[in-house]
């Protein structure tokens, strides 16, 4: 069971893949190195393609670290509500996303909390980055849901075996979504 | 800084162009077969992009504690850069017309090779009205076009 949900982890995020060249999720971002940032936005770039929110990222020894998170396009953004007056400088937000293949403060950003709790995808759609569920407009390929059927059967079979809390969610999503709340 | 860049690519782009209308004139008289000096994916890359870079750079706004700043072009030199880019766009859905780059690709392709020409002209014309706001959305449906068709034709990058 737990060994299907690893496979579709690391599987469905190459199911669909098209997309914009130096733009592509694939090219920059590494789907194995997912991230949560949090701290107080710096300096935000409102441009096409993408828009890109810096922020400085409190880690726990106290320290801040300056990264830098691209987001989806300043039309997409708008219309799901993330405007360039809820981003100035000083608001505090939490990123989660995935880090650069390069390994520098760079990620790709998937959903962005504010301080009242809200949560808001700021990523891209068809950009090839994983569906980790993030996109509500992310829609299901023939192979992922012969993928995601073959999983269910599974869960089936080994629930009678298994702690019925295990078939929550995946235990990257619910580890993302305890820290989000703790904040 | 954006002028070497835009004169190399545009150097690239008068070669082909150049040469694909010289050897249009001679067809009248005999056969000629065109060969591209650049592949559709050096075509992309080398001239399409980063004439589209100088677009989506051109528009759009920069937030820091000290305040906002527009990325608008303010001179007529800068608006010039912007007009070239929309140019190099322009010509390169024609280019991308061309047997090399469309054969054994459906019509769709000649589609969106208009597509872009048309979004370049767009750019185009909100340069020429020194229409900030237009040119930001320009960019947007630069880039929306670009996603369209990269939907139905992608190269891995290697």
């Amino acid at each position: 069971m737990k060994a299907v949900r690893l496979i579709l982890f690391v599987a469905l995020p190459f199911f669909g893949f098209s997309a914009l060249a130096h733009h592509a999720f694939g090219a920059e971002f590494d789907p194995n190195r997912p991230l949560i940032l949090k701290g107080k936005v710096t300096k935000v770039e409102w441009v096409n393609p993408h828009a890109w929110i810096h922020l400085d990222h409190e880690k726990e020894d106290g320290t801040t670290e300056s990264w830098m998170v691209e987001g989806g396009t300043p039309n997409t953004l708008l219309r799901r509500g993330i405007t360039r007056n809820s981003l100035k400088p000083g608001t505090k937000i939490v990123v989660d996303g995935y880090q650069s293949k390069d390994l520098s403060n760079r990620a790709n950003g998937r959903n962005i909390t504010y301080e009242d709790g809200r949560t808001l995808f700021m990523g891209s759609s068809g950009t090839g980055a994983p569906r980790d569920g993030a996109d509500p407009t992310e829609r299901a390929t023939e192979e992922e849901k012969a993928l995601l059927e073959q999983a269910r059967e599974e869960s089936e079979s080994d629930e009678s075996t298994e702690d019925k809390e295990d078939l929550e969610p995946s235990s990257e999503e619910a580890t993302k979504e305890e820290d989000k709340s703790s904040d | 800084m954006i002028r070497p860049q835009l004169a190399g690519y545009a150097a690239v782009l008068a070669t082909l162009v150049f040469g694909a209308g010289c050897q249009q004139g001679d067809a009248k008289n005999q056969s000629v077969e065109i060969e591209a000096s650049l592949t559709t994916d050096e075509l992309m890359h080398l001239v399409i992009e980063p004439a589209a870079d100088v677009v989506w750079d051109s528009a759009g706004w920069v937030m820091t504690p000290e305040g906002e700043v527009s990325l608008v072009p303010t001179t007529d030199e800068e608006w010039l850069a912007v007009e070239s880019a929309a140019g190099v766009i322009i010509a390169s859905g024609d280019l991308l017309k061309i047997p090399h780059s469309s054969e054994e690709r459906s019509e769709l392709w000649l589609t969106y090779s208009d597509q872009m020409s048309e979004q370049g002209r767009i750019v185009r014309e909100a340069v020429l009205n020194r229409d900030g706001d237009a040119l930001f959305q320009a960019g947007a449906s630069l880039y929306q076009s670009c996603v369209q068709c990269h939907d139905d034709y992608w190269i891995e990058q290697p």
